[in-house]
């Protein structure tokens, strides 16, 4: 195979699917619009001295057949922590923690409840087990074998994390503990559909550890780092600075890009890491994707994630442990957060998962917060946004660690980006229908790919494959 | 839901004996004056005029108009001289057809659309990607319909000079009005402001008496649209309304004729997906009840399927539209348990005008 693909997005995505392609003969050439690469995983966001990525520190669902086949391990990848537990805390009692251990897990919930405490790891079990034949839909272009899956998938289809987990538990605590996770990809925990986000995760393996979490040696920036190397070592060229700002078809197939200098590249296949609304509304002439495509399109998920960083000078004891803290009162908390975000405004409690880095520096500690659910499009203007945001946070983090405010000594905020809307039906939908556009030749390969939007690169490896097939037959 | 009256109500409303009506986009119309065959019968000897202002009509307009009606329609319009005139469909981003209706250019950048179903929403939000604007003309005038080979005449005798080619429109000045005729479906038709729409009845009816011009209802229209051939989003298939539906494609309407595969429109890649086209034709039943979606089969194969049915009083029996993918057999043709055989489109001829030199019935 041969010929020149572009690649839009210079995030782990871009950079997987950049690779998979050179690997397989084209002359590849990443274009990306900021000066370094990584999207997400890059240290863009500034907490004092430090630099930390805009998204989540740890990494749920990391393709392993894209780390084996770029030989990651081999240029560098490796993990400081393969396996956070979730850590659920508690106004008025000791912190749930629910580990890999599931005995450990009955034992901490059995003071809750009884009943939660025998149901979890039946409830664990069950969803392992659908979760793991998911992955011939979710890791593969393929389908559910088993009839009694495909009936408990058509089931979760119509159903919603909170009567899900209502369903199951009864105590507060085990329900609010999953609320974050609820919320996943700016779905209602109260939509239809959206317990799938929950099955989606489980689905996902890190380290060879099913459903778990793990944060690189180095943060999420170390996994650009070494899939930089990779593209490199295949030959991809790969342009920084290099914004796209429209895209060139010739009748309905992609020609080129043009980029913000007003070069032009020639390419009879692009792949973008971008979102499909940008992809396919600002990059396209209008109409060019599809009136219906272009009308759902213009219509962003109204409600996303920002992120908090801050820079600690002492160590907040009820974080003491390595785990994904969530801090979440109640179950129908969600909800009501989430109606509130989709109002346009700050949540009064939000859903909080805090997770505490070591810097080896002065502060010594970082408190990533990943705070869902945020209105994309506040009402509030910006600088009253923030601040309302920040009291918000560090209001709830104070019930758990009292004088924290009094050691932040900095502090980074990532506001919730644009992105497009997720639904129960993106999710189970095929590979090629998240990965093909309307237009030939250009092809999906980042979170707008992906079932769940995640650091993957699952999308990214099956858009390679789709787009070197295609080159391959050759346009009809 | 409240009914609109077309410009010509008050003489529907004089002139209907039956007091029998219907409802189409919202407008009230006479089913029929007198006998629904007689005025069916009357446009094939005579001529017939019949009320087409519930017709969903259109203005597009804008600088980008000709670039947004290139990416809508099936055909290319782009091409098309001011006045002139094409049949095409539009369709959903799967490749279903959501309409289908004449686009006539009226300016450089500016074109009317004149459909039988109106998709307001949809070509609306579509419009807006181009920054071109779409005023719904149905309600600003009023639309009749001269049907019959005396049509011609009956123009002639009205004042209105030189009748239309077929696919074009004139606006005209005509003693003292200011009307378009145009040509676009089975005769010719008269666009007018409500005002004076009363007047332009009156005249056509008052020149009209010398050929046996009468009323027609919509009911009439229908069997003369479907013995002619033409096949009407609503009445005869019910359009894709949602923008991903993969069907009704135009292959299963037998309208592959009005996608044109080498133009760039929405839903191009469906219509690619969907596979060659089977061309539209008709059965003949042995009796008179028609079967509209009947499995047409040959010695037990089936071999496609009727798509509408009506009764033609003008051939006596009941007549369908079919979609059949190969070759038709000679006999022994079935349309579920009723036997019928296959004839070409149309039933009949188009009840065309006689040309306006011709010599009149009177004069022959």
């Amino acid at each position: 195979m041969s010929g020149e693909v572009l690649v839009i997005g210079a995030g782990p995505s871009g950079l997987a699917a950049a690779t998979y392609l050179a690997r397989a003969g084209a002359h590849v050439i990443v274009l990306e619009a900021e000066a370094e690469v990584g999207g997400r995983c890059a240290n863009r966001l500034g907490v004092g001295a430090f630099a930390v990525p805009s998204g989540p520190p740890a990494l749920q669902a990391l393709d392993p057949r894209v780390v084996k086949e770029l030989k990651l391990a081999r240029l560098g990848l490796a993990f400081a922590v393969r396996d956070l537990p979730l850590t659920g805390l508690r106004i008025d009692g000791k912190p749930l923690v629910l580990g890999r251990d599931l005995h450990e897990a009955h034992c901490a919930i059995a003071p809750l409840s009884q009943r939660d405490a025998e149901r979890y790891g039946e409830f664990r079990r069950s969803q392992f087990d659908l979760a793991r034949a998911m992955r011939a839909v979710w890791w593969e272009d393929g389908d559910l074998a088993r009839e009694e899956h495909r009936r408990e998938l058509h089931r979760l289809a119509l159903t919603s994390a909170a009567t899900l987990l209502e369903s199951v538990f009864e105590s507060d605590a085990l329900k609010a503990a999953f609320a974050f996770d609820a919320l996943a990809g700016g779905l209602s925990p109260s939509s239809a559909g959206s317990s799938l986000t929950l099955l989606w995760q489980a689905a996902q393996e890190m380290c060879g550890l099913q459903g778990a979490f793990a944060i690189p040696r180095g943060g999420p920036a170390a996994l650009a780092g070494v899939l930089l190397k990779a593209a490199q070592n295949a030959g991809v060229e790969v342009r920084t600075g290099c914004k796209v700002t429209q895209l060139l078809l010739e009748d309905d197939a992609v020609t080129g890009a043009v980029v913000a200098r007003g070069d032009v590249i020639l390419a009879g296949t692009v792949l973008s890491s971008l979102s499909r609304r940008t992809t396919l509304l600002a990059f396209l002439p209008p109409g060019a994707a599809g009136f219906a495509v272009t009308h759902d399109l213009e219509r962003p998920q109204p409600v996303g994630e920002g992120k908090l960083v801050l820079a600690l000078n002492t160590l907040p004891a009820a974080f003491q442990q390595p785990a994904r803290t969530v801090i979440a009162e109640r179950l129908e908390d969600a909800a009501v957060a989430y109606a509130q975000a989709s109002a346009g405004r700050v949540p009064s409690d939000p859903m909080l998962e805090a997770t505490l880095l070591q810097t080896g520096a002065e502060p010594p500690f970082l408190l990533s917060v990943q705070i869902r659910p945020l209105p994309v499009e506040p009402v509030d203007p910006p600088g009253a946004f923030t601040t309302r945001l920040l009291q918000t946070v560090l209001r709830s983090l104070e019930r758990h660690a009292p004088e924290l405010t009094a050691n932040v000594a900095s502090f980074g905020l990532h506001p919730p980006q644009p992105c497009d809307r997720l639904t129960a039906a993106h999710i189970t939908a095929s590979w090629r229908e998240r990965i093909l556009t309307p237009v030939r030749g250009l092809f999906l390969c980042g979170d707008a790919a992906e079932p769940v939007p995640a650091v993957s690169c699952r999308a990214a490896r099956i858009a390679a494959g789709f787009a070197a097939a295609e080159m391959k037959r050759g346009r009809p | 839901m409240s009914l609109l009256a077309t410009p010509f109500h008050a003489r529907a409303a004089e002139l209907s004996r039956n007091n029998v009506w219907e409802t189409r986009n919202g407008f009230t119309l006479a089913s029929c004056y007198g006998r629904t065959d007689d005025e069916a019968l009357a446009a094939r000897f005579g001529a017939v005029l019949a009320d087409i202002s519930w017709h969903w009509r259109i203005e597009i307009a804008g600088l980008r108009a000709v670039e947004f009606v290139s990416r809508l329609f099936t055909r290319n319009p782009a091409s098309l001289m001011p006045g002139m005139a094409l049949e095409a469909l539009w369709l959903n981003d799967a490749g279903a057809v959501r309409g289908a209706g004449t686009l006539a250019r009226t300016g450089e950048d500016s074109f009317r659309l004149v459909a039988a179903l109106e998709d307001a929403d949809w070509i609306a939000r579509a419009a807006r990607l181009y920054g071109v604007t779409i005023a719904d003309k149905t309600a600003a005038e009023g639309g009749l319909a001269l049907i019959g080979p005396a049509a011609s005449k009956v123009l002639d005798a009205a004042g209105l000079d030189g009748a239309p080619e077929p696919m074009s429109a004139r606006r005209v000045s005509w003693r003292g009005l200011d009307v378009t005729l145009s040509r676009f479906g089975l005769g010719y038709e008269l666009w007018c402001e409500p005002d004076i729409a009363l007047i332009a009845w009156d005249r056509l009816v008052a020149a009209g008496q010398g050929w046996a011009l009468r009323p027609a209802g919509q009911a009439a229209l229908d069997i003369l649209e479907f013995e002619s051939g033409l096949m009407r989003a609503g009445r005869d298939y019910r359009p894709a309304r949602d923008g991903f539906a993969p069907q009704p494609s135009p292959q299963s309407l037998g309208l592959g004729g009005l996608v044109d595969r080498s133009h760039i429109f929405n839903g191009r890649a469906g219509v690619f997906a969907g596979g060659p086209d089977s061309p539209l034709s008709g059965v003949l039943l042995d009796g008179e009840k028609p079967v509209p979606g009947a499995v047409l089969t040959h010695q037990g194969r089936a071999l496609g399927r009727t798509l509408s049915s009506r009764f033609s009083p003008a051939m006596r029996c009941a007549i369908a539209f079919a979609i059949v993918p190969g070759t038709w057999p000679a006999s022994g043709l079935m349309a579920g348990t009723m036997p019928c055989r296959a004839a070409a489109l149309p039933f009949l001829p188009i009840p065309a005008p006689m040309d306006a030199t011709e010599p009149s019935p009177a004069a022959v």
